[in-house]
Formats: structure tokens, C-alpha cells, sequence
């Protein structure tokens, strides 16, 4: 079965395929844009890399998140960092797939349902 | 005499077939007939290379002779192949040299060349096929050597970290630190010697394309080449070789007359084409010049009143012939008049983060000097405050820095200019350009390709080396900045273009 990593950006909580994550970090050192579209917050350093920083809460229309977790993935479309209002950890999975914007697909847990990202698929909206 | 005695000798015309072979895909690009010239530098290396017994190379060479004679017509991607196979040639002749024989790895890095002679295939095999020896003949990709660089960068910004705190640290500890630093600065030097290429690498391809527009335009040119042995980044060497194509075709095609006309003018028969390259500290400068009819300065003016309808300084002038579409020549010929070519050449010297200037003297000829960083690894960056913001500049774009108060600065219609003695100068308000709140009190005079303008900022921070990154995929729209750099505090640092402000220039000045 699938591995995610799951985190919480306001009342919803996300899911990346652990293949796709690079690690945690808490209160990531960034720098603001300018010109980016809404909802990519800045670039942030990971490790000497430079990121996007990517708010899923304006992106989804909702409250949060303004970290102070990043979640760092590297995916087809490249580097980027999701900011995360809490770290849930790693769980297992078996989505069923959903043609909702950004997301590929949902599985339930124990504690409710996990909205499971396309990183892909963010990069699109987040690019200029 | 044994083979091994014969070893240098076979490598020394070896790397000329394989450096002739980088030359001959420049000249491809313009010259169909340079086919045949790279044919038979397969040729000559199959026969040394059979002779010595490097039988992996002799049976390659033999495929390449085949495949490119029954060629009627250049093949897409086949310029590149032949650069990026040269690259190859190269790095397995110094293979042979430290090993002193055919290493079995040989084949395996020729196979992606061999499948694409075979199939006739030449696109897809450039990046993969590049790589570089250390001196140990250990094979090492490019793409490796780019991460060891990046991780060298990421080290170094570690260091200004650490120098920022020296005073912090004990005597003995702060003397390891200068040691440690020194040991750095050494090691980047050799990794990124592994990239530099001589430039004299080119110049063969270079003469076979001046030498083709000259018996195409019934043209004598001698042509003279001057600094082949500086070593430059190869990004460099490579980002700038269409622009020098361009140069050397405007020389000939509108500088040097036809023989007739120069006896007639008092001059020798033959034009003199120049191409010199010169390094200046960590910048190399290279001058195409000609001893031709020259830029005819009143023509000049007169068409910029035609088309923009002022009167300009000579400088202006000058930079017109910069522009897109803008060409002197009304009549189109097979190699220029199209008001393509110098526009090409800016945009090639932009990219790499150069400047570029003529100079020109009717009936005397014309000078273009490009100004271009040795590498594009490590840039002087000098850094600003806009708003509460920090940006990078490449140093290089920076000619001066003044207090406004100290400039006279004039608003005509709305546009923002800042007067000096010889001329008056577009000034960019950065805070404006960026959506920043800025004061703009301080003002750099930034050169770009041609265009000298002033950009205003809030304030100027101490400068430093860094290795600047493209921002990614995902922002390739975002003109305003070439990439951007990890500052001594960990914190990332957009780096501007000057090229995209001065487009600005005129919109929100």
C-alpha cells in the first residue's frame, strides 16, 4: 500500500506520496517574489537549494497556512516547498482517484479524509 | 621506435582533428560544404588511430566517414552532435594520454555518437554525451561537475557565514577559518578549471566562415585572429559563438568594400578582419574590427529622424544599430539586411551578463567589443536594499553610484532622466518597476548591452562572489530576474536583470 506523508493546512489535511518528499522544516528562511502569482509566497533555502514556497491555503481558499512547517518535495515539476500548519507524519493509504483542481486523489484515516496533492499540478498555478 | 614513442605525436594531431571538428560545426551552421572538411577529419584520425591500435576510435571514425558522405544536406541537430562528440573525442584522448592505451570505457561513451550516425538521428545526444577527465582519466559528466560546483557554491556561502563571525571566534580557530578559506578558493579554482576551454578552439570554424562570405561576396579579406590560448568557461565560449558569426558577417557584408572600391580609396585590396580576444582580471574582452567603409554617421541620424523623429547624441546613434529590425541596408542579401545581426549579438552578450560597444570611423572601419565574465559559475554580485528588500546586480553592470541629491534629475513628459554633462540618461525607479515602496534615494548608472541608464534604489550593500541559480521551470516568466543566490545569512536573494529594467526604463520612468 502507498506511503504519505500528511500534514494540515486549515481545516483540511493534505497527503504527498513519500516518494515525492525531500523532508520537514520548521520556519523555513524565505524571501517575498515579486510579480509571483497568489499563493506562492516567496523562495525559500533548503539545504543551499532555492524553492518556491507555496501557501495551499490561499491556493484552496481557505484559512492557513502561514506555516510554521514547510514541507519540501522534488517531483517532474521540480522542487517546491509546501507550507503546512502541523506535521501529522507518515501513514499508509489507498486513494481513490478524484478530478478535483489540485488534487489526485482521497483516502479516509482514522482521524478523517486525506486530500491527496498533484505537485504537478500546483506548479501549473503557481507558475509565471 | 615503439608505438608508445609514438604516442604524443598521435595525440597532438589527434586533439587538432577533434579541436577542427568544434570549429567545422560553427562553420556547418552557415556553410553546407563544411561537411567535407569534417569528413575528412574523420578520415585522418581513423587512419592515425587504426595505426596506433585504438581500434574503438578508428572503427567510430570509419561509421562518422560513411554516415556524413552519403549527407546531401546538413542534418537537424547534427552542429550540435558534432560539438558535443568533439567533447567527447576529447575527453577520451586524455584518457589515452594518462593511460596510455584505448581505455575499455572508450566504447561504451562513443555508442550514443555511434546510434546516431547509424540512424541518422543527431538530436538528443548533446547534453548526454558531455563529460570531462580529471587528471586521474577518471570519467566525470558535466551535469556531476555542475553539482560539484553548486555544492563548492553552497560551501562558500557557509564561509561568509562563518566570516561574519569571526570576531566571535578564538585566534586559533579564526586562523584555521583563513586557512579553510584559502583551501576553498583553491579547490573551486581547479573544479572550475575542468569547464574552461581555449578559445583558439574556435577559430578554425570562424576562418572557414569568413572565408566562405568572402568568395561569396568576390570580397579579399585577410583575416587575423589574436588570443586563441585564453581559457574561458565553456558556457561562455558557447553562448557567444553565433554572436561572433554575426560580427564577422556584418564585417564583411557592410564593412570591408569590394577590391575595386578599396584600390580606389587609396586602400590595400584585401580588408583587414580582426578578431582578438584579450583577458582582462576575471573578464575576457573580445574586438571584431575591420578596416571598412565604417558606420556612415549622417545616414545614421538621418534615418533615426525618419524613424523616431529627434535628433539624437552619437552614442544613441550608435546604439540603434543594436535594435531589432533596425538596419541601415535597405536591400537584403543572403547574410544580412534583415536588421538581424547586432541585435543578436546584445542579446547573446546579455545573457551571459556582458556589455557590448562600437566604435566606428567612416572609411576607416568599425570596432565591436564584447566585455563578457570569464564564467558564468561565480558573478560579483552588488547588492541593494529596495523597500525592505535585498536584490542582487551583477557588479559588472555597475558603473557608478551617487546620491539623488547629488544628480540632477529632470522629469520631460512625465519620464524621469537623469542630466549630465554629455547626455541625459532614462532613470528606472526599481521600488515602481519591482511593486515595491521605495525612496529611491541613491542612484546606480547601470549599463545594459548598449544602454547606459540609472536605477533608483533605497540603499547599496557591501558586494561579494556568489553562484547565482535560475529560479526554475516554474518561474521562467519572471523576466526581472536571471536567478538568485543564497546570502551570507541563509536568506535567498532575487538577482535583477539589468537588461529587463532598462526595457522598463521607458514605461515607468
Amino acid at each position: 500500500m502507498p506511503r504519505f506523508a500528511a500534514f494540515r493546512v486549515g481545516p483540511r489535511t493534505l497527503a504527498i506520496d513519500v516518494d515525492h518528499i525531500l523532508g520537514f522544516t520548521r520556519e523555513p528562511v524565505w524571501t517575498r517574489l515579486p510579480g509571483a502569482r497568489p499563493g506562492v509566497v516567496g523562495i525559500c533555502n533548503w539545504r543551499g537549494e532555492v524553492c518556491p514556497l507555496v501557501d495551499m491555503g490561499q491556493l484552496m481558499g481557505v484559512e492557513g497556512s502561514g506555516g510554521p512547517w514547510a514541507c519540501v518535495t522534488a517531483s517532474g515539476a521540480g522542487m517546491m516547498a509546501i507550507l503546512a500548519d502541523s506535521v501529522i507524519g507518515l501513514e499508509h493509504g489507498e486513494p481513490t482517484p478524484v478530478d478535483e483542481d489540485v488534487f489526485s486523489g482521497t483516502y479516509a484515516a482514522d482521524d478523517g479524509e486525506r486530500f491527496v496533492l498533484s505537485l504537478e499540478e500546483v506548479a501549473r498555478l503557481c507558475a509565471t | 621506435m615503439n608505438i608508445g614513442d609514438m604516442l604524443p605525436d598521435y595525440l597532438d594531431e589527434a586533439r587538432k582533428m577533434v579541436s577542427g571538428l568544434a570549429e567545422v560545426s560553427y562553420g556547418l551552421e552557415e556553410n553546407p560544404d563544411c561537411l567535407k572538411e569534417a569528413m575528412r577529419l574523420f578520415h585522418t584520425l581513423k587512419g592515425s588511430s587504426g595505426f596506433m591500435g585504438f581500434d574503438s576510435v578508428c572503427e567510430f571514425c570509419h561509421l562518422a566517414e560513411e554516415a556524413i558522405s552519403g549527407m546531401k544536406e546538413v542534418p537537424e541537430g547534427f552542429p550540435q552532435f558534432l560539438r558535443a562528440l568533439s567533447s567527447t573525442l576529447s575527453d577520451i584522448m586524455d584518457g589515452i594520454e594518462s593511460s596510455g592505451a584505448e581505455l575499455p570505457s572508450v566504447r561504451e561513451a562513443l555508442a550514443p555518437f555511434s546510434r546516431g550516425f547509424a540512424g541518422a538521428d543527431f538530436t538528443g545526444v548533446t547534453g548526454q554525451a558531455r563529460s570531462v577527465l580529471d587528471e586521474t582519466g577518471l570519467r566525470l559528466s558535466a551535469e556531476r561537475l555542475d553539482t560539484m560546483l553548486s555544492l563548492i557554491g553552497q560551501v562558500e556561502v557557509l564561509k561568509n557565514r562563518l566570516a561574519s563571525q569571526t570576531h566571535r571566534l578564538p585566534t586559533d580557530v579564526v586562523r584555521a577559518f583563513h586557512d579553510l578559506e584559502l583551501n576553498l578558493d583553491a579547490l573551486r579554482d581547479q573544479v572550475m578549471g575542468l569547464r574552461m576551454v581555449d578559445m583558439g578552439r574556435y577559430f578554425r570554424g570562424l576562418r572557414a566562415v569568413v572565408s566562405e562570405m568572402a568568395d561569396q561576396m568576390g570580397k579579399e579579406v585577410d583575416f587575423q585572429t589574436t588570443g586563441g590560448e585564453v581559457r574561458v568557461d565553456r558556457v561562455v565560449a558557447e553562448g557567444i559563438m553565433e554572436a561572433l558569426t554575426h560580427l564577422l558577417r556584418n564585417a564583411l557584408d557592410h564593412g570591408v568594400e569590394s577590391p575595386d572600391e578599396r584600390e580606389s580609396a587609396g586602400k590595400a585590396r584585401a580588408g583587414m578582419v580582426t578578431l582578438a580576444i584579450s583577458q582582462e582580471g576575471n573578464r575576457v574582452l573580445i574586438t571584431v574590427s575591420d578596416d571598412g567603409r565604417g558606420v556612415n554617421m549622417d545616414r545614421l541620424r538621418a534615418r533615426a529622424l525618419e524613424d523616431f523623429g529627434r535628433d539624437m547624441t552619437r552614442a544613441e546613434l550608435l546604439s540603434l544599430l543594436f535594435r531589432h529590425g533596425f538596419s541601415l541596408t535597405k536591400e537584403t542579401t543572403r547574410y544580412s539586411g534583415r536588421g538581424v545581426g547586432l541585435d543578436v549579438v546584445k542579446e547573446a552578450v546579455d545573457r551571459l551578463g556582458g556589455s557590448v560597444s562600437l566604435d566606428t570611423a567612416e572609411g576607416r572601419g568599425m570596432t565591436v567589443t564584447l566585455d563578457l565574465p570569464l564564467t558564468v559559475l561565480v558573478t560579483r554580485l552588488c547588492f541593494v536594499r529596495i523597500g525592505n528588500e535585498v536584490f542582487g546586480l551583477p557588479l559588472s553592470s555597475v558603473a557608478r553610484v551617487d546620491w539623488r541629491d547629488d544628480l540632477e534629475v529632470v522629469s520631460p513628459a512625465g519620464r524621469q532622466f537623469v542630466k549630465t554633462e554629455e547626455r541625459a540618461l532614462a532613470l528606472v525607479d526599481a521600488g515602481r518597476v519591482l511593486g515595491l515602496s521605495s525612496d529611491g534615494e541613491m542612484i546606480l548608472t547601470l549599463r545594459s548591452g548598449t544602454e547606459d541608464f540609472c536605477l533608483a534604489v533605497d540603499e547599496v550593500l557591501p558586494e561579494s562572489d556568489a553562484v547565482v541559480k535560475p529560479l526554475g521551470e516554474m518561474f521562467s516568466g519572471q523576466k526581472q530576474f536571471v536567478g538568485s543566490v543564497i546570502g551570507a545569512d541563509g536568506v535567498p536573494v532575487l538577482v535583477m536583470d539589468p537588461g529587463y529594467l532598462v526595457d522598463q526604463g521607458g514605461e515607468n520612468a
